[in-house]
């Protein structure tokens, strides 16, 4: 019995021991700046002033007039719902090709994935130089093969821009759904395909009956992770436009941004980035809620 | 289990205690000397230059001060603001720094860091730089930076394309700033590069041309003047250039900082306002190209001046500091004339010291001269020696200068309401930060 004890003891504070440097960078690095930009949303703060009053709610109420806070807010809900379906869309049509067997599928998979692998600035910096209307590689294309008798200007037209942006960010973001699809594709059991075939079942019947909903876990979390992704995309569309001429493509992230570190409003600019909290920690508390009980029903 | 439990628990308590032997040695190591920690942003055109620059001084002044250490760290001007103001707030900061009057003065203000008149005396007095830059450090009489470096805006053209549509000079005026970018807009080459999105270059370029229409942000009272009539006849000029003229690339409505010198350097502008500083690196940017670069001041307005948004900067030393003697020994050090001058060619400034500020030396250059020419004369934009003035750094970072520009050019706006919205837009911050 006393053995039995000590076992309990080692087995009870090894995970907590494993998992206390973990919890301490996440306090140290996450919560406590979370908390203190909340904290600060409800203040008056400006950056260079250390003096600042606590608000109320002040912040937030002076957003609801503010149009740009609402231009932000629709565009990023446009953002997040067109770049996250093309995500998904592009990422599931990919993962249902290297899910085939053929020649170089391995050389074909890394290249694939490559765009999510290299890092936003540099590929914020490629997608500039590609749309750049002097020297890019675009619109020398599109010249030189007489599509176009002048430069598009991808990043200062308005029927361009979102697309432009748009394709850059599925450019880098969709290789993780594919992943996410391509790993949800291999966990289906085979014998379920074999089963159904030697039923007579073709290959659409494969596709709707064995496929879909065999994914259909990996589909919600990818909606669900997309949708939070591209809501708080921010490095991208920084990078490219910094909001757009106009404030075309300004979203809640740029415009935090803007009002936070270019404009020193520490506390009216803590009130936008809290929003884009609020809006999250709701869709990560469904997307909790509904796994869990995937899980369970499991 | 058991043993597996003890396995985990031993490997836990060991890397602490071999983290804290390592944070207690590094510790001990730099606490054996005066370590002075500096934050510098560097000017970067050319960075090996100025990285090779400042290794030989600090090593000297170290050879010199036996006991003493320089620990210099580079920081991005895009951030050295945040994390100055975030080393305030934490009541940790680094002994010395360098930054211009904006991000100083509000400092100075709030008592975060110390005066520097016994090191100007110590250099000659306050009588040795140009008033109009050291002027910018002042504040209830005291000093709180010593100048080292004043950067400003230049027209820089391509005498090649000038040349071309028959003209050997660069403009010197408004008028013939329109005659020669018309003259030379031919084809997919445009006359003049021109930011005109929301960025700190547009603010910078309409600033200037603001001060050389005659006008400014704040009249004489402090009050908020943007709507004025010369600041109008600024904004029409700018956005007429695009939109009347129609000598300024379309794409320029998304150009970032750097793209203007990318655009001159391939020859698709024959002029463009940009850092003079960009002088010391166009050999190595464009070596094919940079002899049919030039640099001349930028063209006289309607007030008979021409305006330049200007940048001086300098170093301070924090009150907090741990070795503000040291810090101070050192800003003298880097003040030497010989320095300076050493320091004005890499960096792509105009010295501050009023004997050094037209050496031969430095006004061999054409980027040179053209800066030295502005920042000896009073074009400055005139507001940044107000720096302490509650908002107007919000004014600075939120680019209110430029949303006038992108509202005529991006959104339609006229000019009249375009800088009266800014101009609201300007009394609402500075009516907010003033009540702080």
């Amino acid at each position: 019995m006393v053995c039995e004890t000590k076992r309990s003891w080692g087995a009870i504070l090894a995970p907590y021991g494993f998992l206390a440097p973990a919890v301490i960078i996440v306090f140290g690095v996450l919560i406590y700046p979370l908390v203190y930009a909340v904290y600060f949303s409800l203040t008056d703060k400006t950056m260079l002033v250390s003096a600042y009053h606590f608000v109320g709610l002040g912040n937030y109420i002076e957003l609801m007039g503010d149009s740009k806070f609402w231009q932000a807010f629709r565009h990023s809900i446009v953002f997040a719902l067109v770049t996250g379906g093309l995500n998904l869309f592009l990422g599931f049509g990919m993962a249902l090709v290297l899910n085939r067997r053929f020649r170089f599928r391995g050389v074909f998979h890394t290249v694939l994935l490559l765009p999510w692998v290299i890092p936003p600035i540099v590929t914020g910096l490629i997608f500039r130089w590609l749309y750049n209307d002097f020297y890019g590689y675009l619109n020398c294309l599109l010249l030189g093969v007489h599509l176009i008798e002048k430069p598009i200007l991808f990043l200062v037209d308005a029927h361009y821009l979102w697309p432009s942006v748009i394709i850059a960010n599925v450019w880098v973001e969709y290789p993780f759904v594919m992943l996410m699809f391509m790993a949800g594709l291999q966990s289906i059991d085979p014998d379920l395909y074999r089963a159904a075939k030697a039923d007579g079942a073709g290959s659409m019947q494969l596709f709707f009956h064995v496929t879909l909903p065999g994914l259909q876990r990996v589909f919600f979390v990818n909606v669900l992770l997309q949708i939070i992704f591209m809501f708080k995309t921010f490095n991208l569309v920084w990078i490219l436009t910094q909001g757009g001429p106009g404030g075309r493509i300004e979203l809640l992230s740029t415009l935090a941004f803007h009002y936070a570190f270019e404009g020193t409003q520490t506390g009216y600019g803590s009130a936008v980035a809290s929003i884009i909290f609020y809006v999250l920690l709701i869709l990560s508390c469904i997307y909790v809620v509904i796994t869990t009980r995937k899980i369970k029903e499991r | 289990m058991a043993r597996q439990g003890k396995t985990s628990a031993l490997f836990i308590l060991s890397t602490i205690v071999l983290m804290w032997t390592m944070i207690f040695c590094s510790t001990s190591v730099v606490h054996a000397e005066t370590v002075v920690n500096f934050s510098y942003p560097p000017f970067g055109y050319s960075a090996g230059a100025e990285k090779t620059f400042w290794a030989k001084h600090i090593k000297a002044f170290e050879k010199m001060n036996p006991g003493v250490k320089i620990n210099m760290t580079w920081e991005s001007w895009n951030n050295i603001f945040q994390k100055t103001t975030a080393a305030v707030e934490s009541g940790r900061v680094p002994d010395i720094s360098y930054n211009s009057p904006p991000q100083i003065m509000p400092l100075a203000k709030q008592g975060h860091i110390r005066p520097v008149d016994d090191l100007i005396a110590g250099l000659g007095g306050a009588t040795i730089f140009q008033e109009n830059l050291v002027n910018q450090f002042v504040l209830n009489g005291k000093t709180y930076c010593v100048p080292n470096a004043d950067a400003n805006l230049v027209m820089c053209y391509r005498k090649d394309l000038l040349k071309a549509a028959g003209y050997t000079q660069p403009p010197r005026t408004w008028d013939e700033l329109v005659e020669v970018a018309k003259a030379t807009t031919s084809g997919r080459v445009y006359g003049l590069g021109l930011y005109l999105g929301k960025t700190y270059d547009t603010r910078q370029v309409y600033a200037g041309m603001m001060w050389a229409a005659g006008g400014a942000m704040l009249d004489g009272n402090g009050n908020v003047a943007l709507n004025s009539p010369e600041n109008l006849t600024a904004l029409k000029f700018y956005t007429d250039l695009y939109l009347k003229h129609k000598v300024v690339p379309p794409g320029a409505v998304a150009w970032k900082y750097g793209d203007s010198a990318n655009i001159i350097g391939a020859g698709q502008v024959a002029m463009t306002p940009m850092w003079g500083g960009y002088g010391t690196l166009i050999e190595e940017m464009f070596p094919d190209n940079y002899k049919n670069i030039g640099f001349a001041a930028l063209p006289v307005g309607p007030s008979g001046h021409s305006g330049s948004w200007s940048g001086v900067g300098g170093f301070y030393i924090f009150a907090k500091a741990k070795h503000p003697e040291a810090g101070g020994k050192f800003i003298t050090f880097m003040s030497q004339p010989a320095i300076q001058k050493e320091w004005c060619a890499i960096s792509g400034n105009v010295s501050p010291f009023k004997a050094i500020a037209q050496d031969p030396d430095l006004t061999r250059f054409d980027w040179y001269r053209a800066m030295a020419k502005q920042s000896a004369s009073a074009i400055q934009t005139g507001w940044l020696n107000s720096a302490a003035v509650p908002g107007l750094e919000i004014i600075g970072g939120q680019h209110v200068l430029a949303e006038p520009v992108e509202d005529v050019i991006s959104n339609g706006l006229t000019p009249e309401a375009a800088l009266e919205k800014a101009h609201d837009h300007m009394v609402d911050i500075m009516e907010k930060a003033g009540r702080q």
